[in-house]
């Protein structure tokens, strides 16, 4: 009797157990659908809109390889109001700009990181971490107009020399690479830091017992280890440089791509990329020239994608999966 | 009750919080559902009138020029001491998305520097306002007076130094607009005449009023077009007249300085209640004042015939 009767408080006890299991589960996988919902009827959303351009006067060939842009007419030399769709500029814009800035951003970051994580003292750490965290939620207009009223007039002084003392020589895609440089660097260097600390100290030890010097250690053994993730540090940063928009656009200050682009003067004089006229032209435009910004959101999305699947496929080669 | 059960209490009873919280907090913020144009006593008869004062009672809503926001919002706030009970709310958006909101109903007033679009034929547009524009320099390039067809060659990369039209020996950076703005419709079709031309490495785009005026105070032998009440403020720009003309009230109010255009106000069909009655006190002397203060003009202190003139640029 008594087994019994504590047999059927056992097994009720395992019921509600399961039953409450099954329901929370049940409600974690709601909200991941949820995401996976919201994330896709973006994708779905702005895919509809931007193909819609192509119907209205735009060519394939004009929007990627042409180099005037001009959804809403009013910019037509002509006067006659004609549209030019040409986002040729814009695009090389924003790669140059974002790649550049990646390129500079990466050893500056993982470098920092080593550093924290192997080499500094206790006490640095404590104090500099929240500070780059502080640091990695500056308002992206505080930076724009910090650019716009420090380092353009610097970049001017700096490149009167390239540019025969051009006064608007501070604008343009160098001091866009310099505020990406500040946008994008405390948030890769966080998660850098954090990839590190992952590697777990055995492979530390193994790497120190086989007789490799700290220098070896680091380079051939925990930054292989924690590649995957370092590899997202650097994705994350990316898409934060290729969507920046309020920063940029305030000290790139062109509305055309310049003449002579593969040239260093081309850095060094107000220039263009894909989200300053998206910032600056969406909220004015309606009709077929709003259709033009949809499809440059579109591009966006897509070059983000890709530069993903690329970094992806290279960080999935890690040594330690 | 086990943890994680526990948890996802938690986290329904978080989830709920923030729906009631974003249900209760949208009804301030006044876009989005239909306004309640409800006016209750409207007394005096002077309703229509522009620049009466009547008193009416209810809620309205208004979006659209981010120029005319501060114009709008200081006159809808002394109309609101002086009538308890009407509440006004005063949104931005820039004109376009003022005129698609009136459009759509969601709001009761539209602001806007542009005039309507064809398409939007239920409109009715009330003219209210006239706001200036003014042509600055940078301090160093020793100018105060430009002719139009000095202008004309600035903007079409004739002129690159400005010894060439009168001032030191610096040369021209243009700042303008982006093609999709007012301000630079304003200025090709009522001083250029046409499009602008200049391109290449002397020549910005700035986005919006604030930044032209930074930039031009900022950049050596910089000019630029702006409205002019924020350009008074800023001490680092010189304003320059146009053909011998200053752009004063006097000036623009006859005509013989061309740089200004006119402010709608409109709504979807005819105005009533505390719409028409803020549009009338748009123009009343109390607003006058204020507009005065932010450098716009009331319509009905233009001469009718300046109206005329300048409407009928093509």
């Amino acid at each position: 009797m008594q087994v019994a009767e504590s047999t059927q408080q056992a097994t009720r006890h395992t019921r509600r157990a399961r039953i409450n299991n099954r329901v929370v589960s049940m409600v974690f996988f709601l909200c991941a659908l949820l995401l996976v919902i919201v994330i896709i009827s973006v994708i779905v959303f702005i895919a509809s809109k931007a193909f819609l351009v192509f119907s209205e006067g735009a060519t394939i060939k004009g929007f990627f390889f042409g180099t005037f842009w001009d959804p809403t007419g009013n910019a037509d030399p002509t006067g006659n109001g004609n549209p030019s769709y040409g986002a040729g500029g814009l695009i090389l814009g924003s790669i140059i700009t974002t790649v550049i800035a990646i390129l500079l951003v990466t050893p500056f970051a993982i470098g920092t990181a080593v550093f924290f994580t192997e080499a500094a003292p206790n006490w640095l750490v404590r104090i500099l971490q929240p500070l780059i965290e502080i640091f990695t939620g500056i308002p992206s207009v505080v930076v724009g107009f910090l650019g716009l009223l420090v380092i353009v007039p610097l970049m001017q002084k700096i490149s009167a020399p390239i540019t025969n003392n051009l006064p608007t020589g501070g604008f343009g895609w160098a001091s866009a690479i310099v505020v990406l440089f500040i946008m994008v660097l405390p948030t890769t260097l966080s998660i850098s830091i954090d990839a590190l600390r992952a590697v777990p100290g055995s492979v530390r030890e193994a790497s120190l017992a086989l007789g490799s010097t700290r220098w070896q250690m680091m380079s051939k053994a925990i930054i292989p280890a924690a590649s995957a993730r370092l590899g997202t540090a650097v994705v994350l940063g990316f898409t934060r440089a290729i969507g920046e928009t309020l920063a940029v656009a305030l000290v790139l200050g062109g509305s055309q791509i310049p003449d002579k682009i593969f040239t260093l003067q081309a850095f060094f004089q107000p220039n263009i990329n894909i989200t300053a006229p998206i910032a600056q032209d969406f909220g004015e435009t309606s009709g077929a020239a709003q259709n033009a910004y949809w499809t440059l959101a579109f591009v966006l999305l897509v070059i983000t994608f890709i530069f993903v699947s690329i970094s992806r496929l290279l960080a999935s080669r890690s040594v330690y999966k | 009750m086990s943890n994680k059960s526990r948890y996802a209490l938690l986290f329904g009873v978080a989830l709920a919080i923030t729906m009631v919280i974003s249900a209760c907090g949208s009804t301030s913020s006044g876009g989005g559902s239909t306004p309640t144009a409800s006016s209750s006593t409207s007394t005096s008869s002077t309703l229509g009138t522009p620049g009466s004062y009547n008193c009416v009672q209810g809620s309205i809503t208004a979006s659209g020029s981010t120029a005319r926001a501060p114009l709008v919002k200081a006159v809808a706030q002394q109309y609101s001491t002086k009538c308890s009970g009407a509440t006004i709310t005063v949104n931005l958006g820039g004109s376009k998305t003022g005129l698609a909101n009136v459009e759509a109903g969601s709001v009761n007033i539209g602001n806007s520097d542009v005039p309507a679009g064809p398409t939007q034929t239920d409109l009715v547009d009330h003219q209210v306002a006239v706001v200036i524009f003014a042509i600055i320099v940078n301090k160093g390039a020793g100018v105060t007076n430009l002719t139009t067809a000095q202008l004309k060659g600035i903007y079409a990369g004739t002129y690159t130094n400005w010894n060439q039209v009168g001032g030191a020996n610096l040369p021209i950076v243009v700042v303008s607009r982006p093609a999709s703005s007012g301000t630079r419709a304003t200025f090709q079709k009522y001083i250029l005449g046409g499009p602008e031309k200049i391109s290449g490495p002397s020549s910005l785009t700035s986005d919006s009023t604030g930044t032209v005026i930074t930039e031009v105070a900022s950049t050596n032998g910089a000019i630029g077009y702006a409205a002019s009440g924020p350009a008074k403020a800023n001490s680092g720009v010189t304003i320059v007249s146009i053909d011998g003309n200053a752009p004063s009230s006097t000036n623009v109010q006859s005509n013989t300085y061309k740089f200004w255009n006119i402010e709608h106000m409109y709504t979807k069909g005819a105005a009533t209640g505390l719409s028409q009655a803020l549009i009338d006190y748009m123009q009343s002397s109390d607003a006058k004042t204020i507009a005065a203060q932010q450098d716009f003009i009331a319509l009905l202190d233009m001469q009718p015939a300046a109206i005329t003139a300048h409407n009928a640029v093509s």
